[in-house]
């Protein structure tokens, strides 16, 4: 792993400069605003747009907390994701398509080392936008729903966490595999799409990793045990670990 | 063994055989021109040369140390520049230079003082703070020879690093190259024959996957010298040309002659014995000779009986 450590400060700068962290920080605060205001109002917005007359007397639930954590899963797990693929997909591939990393390699730079650096900048800039829309998503629903609680929120926001990181560690060895500058979103976008289509049958895919994106609502929701999530939180730690080094071997065996 | 060694490596693309068994060495402290056309293989055997590229048989050794494809520890011997450099476009000349020096392990005292040096070297010292994303293609060429030098390589490879250049560029370039080889080692592909000329000592011809010529410069220049004799004549005389010229051919030691304009040219035997000779007889002739010349081979007539 030579020269690990130049290549990741390198890496950082590099975040900082293209306004990568300004960006997964404002996109991850906005995706914490929405939430608790969004639970609060829909009532009230269904009911200009004449959707009470027609639920009739049944009228609107009045809106609680479980409502605005299910709009925090339903937001990050589709607008966050995206975003992160979006922001972290072309660190390597773009690099591998543009050249720039014919100077460091040919200078000694080992490839484990560009591998790891990238996904330890992915895993940061995702573990960074987690946090910061869980913080703002929790003051505000406590400012709007004072004294709620769930006893497992951290764990079903870690659930949504993993499922993230799932798709991360895929984007080393999908830009190592394919050409092309965007190549690194291939077979997260792939694998998304597959597992997708899986979650419609959770009992017979139950180690489907994309069932822990819905999982942390069907927790909060008490519709479901966090243990019925430990096949699909292996198998995305198993492929968190073993797909970036899987990487590596692909990457030290190609031509630049 | 030289300084790089280059054994029987041969290497295709699909059905597109590009190196064909193709073996030289080259010698510590020379700076070693490496031609061939375009699509001749000269990349591909300095991608092979840095690991970048795997070749399909045969080994590189630099400094006796065998070059393993993917791995990069031979890489520390060698500087490389690429025909077509691609920075950081965020990064200064300066933060570029500190990027490499600490992958290649200087410590921070090594690293200020070699980054000062190597941009005074290639002229980038006042625009050393300006992000790279803004230089031309001749400035970050000039970048590109200061981080191939960073870390004092034993050789330095640069591919075609003329070729894109205005002829500014170009002359500062190779005059930048001329003062590197004090420094280093130089392996330094392109298809400019003057460019060979003006700083090469060595030169290898690569053609069809080998090398159809190489050696020192000078000494492949004189083995290929044809004895060929030039003479300017006064225009008076220009109409005389062509009897004289059929009346010279009967001497045994002319082989051919040839006649343009006032100028005219003789092959003989041996230009030492028959110079001479050959003077007296146009002299004899009541020709004025205006110049006398022995013609050297140039590069290009070389390069051109070569590939041809």
């Amino acid at each position: 792993m030579n020269g690990f450590g130049a290549f990741f400060s390198k890496e950082i700068v590099q975040t900082l400069r293209s306004f990568r962290l300004l960006i997964v920080v404002g996109i991850f605060i906005l995706l914490g605003l929405m939430n608790a205001p969004m639970a609060k109002f829909t009532p009230q917005i269904l009911e200009l747009a004449g959707v009470g007359e027609l639920t009739g007397a049944m009228g609107l639930a009045e809106p609680t907390a479980l409502d605005a954590w299910m709009q925090f899963f339903g937001n990050v797990a589709q607008m966050g994701i995206l975003a992160i693929l979006l922001i972290c997909g072309a660190a390597l591939s773009g690099e591998k398509s543009k050249g720039t990393l014919v100077l460091p390699l040919t200078k000694g730079l080992g490839r484990a080392g560009v591998i790891l650096a990238k996904y330890l900048v992915a895993t940061l800039l995702w573990a960074l936008g987690m946090l910061v829309a869980a913080l703002v998503s929790w003051a505000l629903t406590l400012a709007i729903f004072p004294g709620e609680n769930f006893p497992n929120l951290v764990f079903s926001i870690a659930m949504l966490w993993l499922f993230g990181q799932f798709l991360l560690s895929l984007i080393p060895l999908s830009s190592v595999l394919f050409k092309g500058s965007m190549s690194g979103l291939i077979i997260p976008g792939a694998i998304l799409f597959i597992l997708l289509i899986l979650t419609s049958f959770p009992d017979l895919f139950f180690w489907n990793p994309a069932l822990l994106a819905t999982g942390g609502a069907n927790i909060l929701m008490e519709a479901k045990e966090p243990l019925d999530y430990l096949v699909a939180g292996i198998v995305s730690l198993v492929t968190i670990v073993g797909a970036p080094l899987v990487a590596i071997l692909v990457f030290r065996k190609t031509s630049l | 063994m030289g300084l790089l060694t280059i054994d029987s490596v041969s290497k295709s693309f699909g059905k597109l055989e590009v190196l064909n068994n193709l073996s030289f060495a080259v010698e510590e402290g020379s700076v070693f021109g490496f031609i061939g056309r375009n699509g001749s293989g000269k990349t591909t055997t300095m991608k092979i040369i840095v690991g970048l590229l795997k070749a399909d048989q045969g080994d590189v050794y630099i400094n006796g140390t065998k070059v393993i494809f993917g791995q990069t520890p031979t890489n520390h011997l060698i500087g490389y520049l690429p025909d077509v450099p691609e920075f950081y476009g965020f990064m200064n000349a300066y933060e570029y230079l500190r990027f490499c020096g600490k992958i290649t392990g200087m410590n921070t005292t090594e690293i200020d003082h070699k980054s000062t040096d190597l941009l005074t070297l290639v002229g980038l010292q006042d625009s050393a703070q300006r992000r790279i994303k803004g230089y031309s293609r001749g400035m970050k060429q000039r970048l590109g020879i200061a981080q191939a030098l960073m870390h004092n390589p034993l050789l330095l490879i640069c591919d075609e690093p003329t070729s894109a250049l205005d002829p500014q560029g170009r002359s500062e370039i190779l005059a930048i190259l001329s003062q590197v080889r004090q420094r280093t080692t130089v392996l330094f592909s392109t298809h400019i024959l003057a460019d060979v000329e003006r700083i090469c000592d060595t030169v290898g011809v690569l053609h069809n996957g080998k090398l159809a010529l190489g050696g020192n410069l000078e000494a492949i220049k004189s083995t290929h010298r044809r004895d060929t004799i030039l003479f300017w004549l006064d225009e008076v005389d220009v109409r005389l040309l062509g009897l004289v010229a059929q009346d010279l051919q009967t001497l045994p030691f002319i082989e051919r002659i040839s006649v343009a304009g006032t100028v005219f040219s003789a092959d003989v035997k041996s230009v030492r014995e028959d110079g001479q000779k050959l003077l007296a007889a146009l002299a004899a002739r009541q020709l004025t000779i205006l110049g006398y010349q022995v013609q050297e081979p140039s590069l290009e007539n070389l390069y051109l009986d070569v590939i041809s």
